[in-house]
């Protein structure tokens, strides 16, 4: 258990009633639209500054292998979206 | 993209099965790569420290952002914005991965007077994502229009957008000048031929509550974008007077794709939404058990 004294099983049940249930039975961790943004105010970082080298990114693909962007990419432009998720 | 040699790349903290569902269910057809224990996304230091790690299934998510490179790896550009709704169009992107120079194409058909032509650099708006209003002035041959820094007693070219609630406006990005040497030795700083000024708009809308309280799709339908040119032609000889042309851009807003959840009416081929949102909540037995390794060291 946490540092609180609490499960993560029971943490994820109280999460749970959190949830926004449409009409069809989806389940939604937000009602659509209000996802958990935390808007940074003022300055924030922003990663590597324009004019340096953007540093190696080996992630996985969609079937869990081993994926070397700038190895993909080879000598090509290219244009890199971090975004916060494809499921919510 | 492909067709400019230009690549493509989406990374975040799913899982690998969330990311093939997804591109699966909407067509994706270029790499949706999975950072799930947020290496990537450490390394490059921007993680959103503003999401408590208590708050398990949504820790580890970046502060979104896109980074356009070079050939060579380097960042040229890139698109970070505090309120999180907003993202740079696709076209912006490719414009950013292109040096976001002007070519003119073709020289027009011959124009008596300066024609002014808006238009949306995109198919239709979507809420939150920056597409760009562009003006397009034709200049007849012969005559000039005026950049910044503008001789005393004339104007440069501008527009400007008439205000709307809803329209979110940024700063307008004009192109470069030509120097032009005039008989007394000054130079100014002209247009001429094709010129355009690309103003980054978007619209907020989306799912939200209507009025009554009632879940709605706002901002959603058909619009004008209205403005104003200004501008002020010379010749070799003589200047006419500053001039306002207005325009109007009729436009769609459309709705983004909300994930697998919300109106069915915009809900794309099911990409089991829910069984990977249940897979984000596991985290919280992570979160458990590394508390209680703690605890036992």
């Amino acid at each position: 258990m946490n540092q609180h004294g609490v499960t993560g099983e029971q943490l994820a049940a109280r999460r749970a009633g959190q949830f926004w249930r449409d009409q069809d039975g989806f389940l939604s961790p937000v009602r659509p639209g209000e996802g958990p943004r935390r808007n940074p105010e003022g300055d924030f970082p922003t990663g590597p500054a324009v004019g340096t080298q953007l540093p190696e990114i080996v992630a996985l693909d969609g079937s869990g292998n081993a994926f070397d962007l700038h190895a993909d990419r080879g000598d090509r432009a290219a244009i890199v979206v971090f975004h916060r998720s494809a499921v919510w | 993209m492909r067709d400019a040699g230009v690549a493509l790349y989406a990374i975040s903290y799913d899982d690998p099965a969330a990311l093939a569902d997804f591109t699966a269910a909407h067509g994706i057809e270029y790499p949706l790569l999975a950072d799930p224990e947020s290496e990537v996304i450490r390394a490059f230091g921007i993680l959103n420290t503003l999401i408590p790690e208590e708050q398990a299934e949504f820790h580890g998510i970046p502060f979104p952002g896109t980074y356009v490179i070079d050939d060579a790896g380097i960042v040229t550009s890139k698109f970070f914005e505090n309120n999180q709704i907003f993202r740079p169009g696709p076209e912006q992107l490719l414009r950013a991965a292109l040096g976001d120079t002007f070519e003119p194409g073709p020289p027009p058909e011959p124009v008596e007077d300066v024609k002014v032509r808006a238009y949306l650099d995109g198919p239709h708006l979507v809420p939150g994502l920056l597409r760009d209003l562009v003006v397009e002035f034709t200049v007849p041959e012969g005559q000039h229009l005026y950049g910044q820094p503008v001789p005393d007693g004339m104007i440069a070219t501008s527009i400007e957008v008439d205000h709307d609630d809803e329209l979110i406006v940024r700063e307008s990005r004009s192109p470069e000048t030509t120097p032009h040497r005039i008989a007394t030795g000054e130079v100014l700083h002209v247009y001429e031929g094709v010129v355009e000024i690309r103003t980054p708009i978007t619209v907020m809308g989306g799912h939200g509550l209507a009025q009554d309280g009632e879940e709605a799709l706002l901002g959603i339908g058909d619009r004008v974008i209205s403005g104003v040119a200004r501008f002020q032609t010379c010749d070799a000889e003589a200047c006419g007077l500053p001039r306002t042309e207005r325009f109007e851009v009729p436009v769609r807003v459309e709705p983004s794709i909300v994930g697998d959840f919300g109106s069915p009416a915009l809900r794309n081929e099911p990409m089991h939404g829910g069984r990977h949102w249940h897979r984000l909540m596991s985290r919280y037995d992570r979160l458990g058990q590394s508390a209680s390794e703690e605890s036992s060291t």
